[in-house]
């Protein structure tokens, strides 16, 4: 799968279609254009392709109005998964090590993320999808 | 009563409806045009802000028939653009002067 179309398939998965169009889509054509100058243009504007990415997720859920929910979705699991860790350890947290610890941490921020994100950004299948790739 | 917004616009949007006063341009030919400061990963987040605002319109380019890859998309400045953006450096210019100046 080449890079343009590794983004693009993000970019139906999470975006909508005016930011893909209005953001994306430009900066993907600019990266094409781009591909013949050189090792170092082309991490350049690949660079470039994934701070667009990046911005248009942000134009979407933060400008967008949706920060909030998103945020609620992400809090649920977590202060469960938090809350299931805490009951499982009877002497409480002062007796593990600070790794067990930061893992415990990464394992709850994984589990809330992961059904945040699915359910947040449902499959969108209205996408056109550009036939030139 | 309904009260109408005033609407807003960024030192970056200004330098971009400057360069498209003339003519209309790519994106890329825009941060090629700005002495670095305007930058390609962002620029396409500003103009699409500003298309929301109704300061530009954009188009596909025109291209030849089987022509491969994406089409690059082409940006102009709005008569309205135009219009806020010509408010806001009458604006500007105005609040940089102090009082004295200003009384002539």
């Amino acid at each position: 799968m080449t890079f343009a179309a590794t983004i693009t398939s993000l970019s139906r998965r999470f975006l909508t279609e005016r930011s893909f169009e209005l953001i994306v889509a430009p900066t993907l054509a600019d990266f094409e254009l781009d591909t013949a100058a050189g090792a170092h243009g082309v991490a350049m504007a690949r660079w470039s392709v994934l701070v667009a990415l990046a911005g248009a997720v942000w134009e979407d859920t933060v400008r967008g109005g949706d920060l909030a929910t998103f945020a609620g979705l992400v809090c649920i699991p977590a202060c469960y998964y938090t809350f299931f860790f805490l009951l499982g350890l009877p002497d409480g947290m002062s007796r593990l090590s600070s790794t067990i610890v930061a893992g415990l941490a990464v394992a709850v921020i994984t589990l809330s993320l992961a059904p945040a994100i699915v359910c947040f950004w449902p499959d969108r299948e209205t996408r056109h999808t550009p036939t030139e790739l | 009563m309904g009260e109408s917004r005033l609407p807003s616009m960024s030192a970056t949007e200004s330098l971009i409806l400057e360069m498209l006063r003339r003519r209309e341009r790519y994106g890329l030919e825009l941060v090629d045009s700005s002495d670095g400061k305007l930058k390609r990963g962002s620029v396409y987040v500003t103009l699409a802000r500003m298309e929301s605002k109704g300061f530009v319109e954009s188009r596909q380019e025109d291209r030849a028939p089987g022509a491969i890859g994406l089409p690059r998309r082409l940006y102009r400045a709005t008569e309205y653009g135009l219009k806020v953006h010509d408010a806001y450096q009458l604006l500007r210019e105005a609040l940089a002067l102090r009082p004295a100046e200003a009384q002539g």
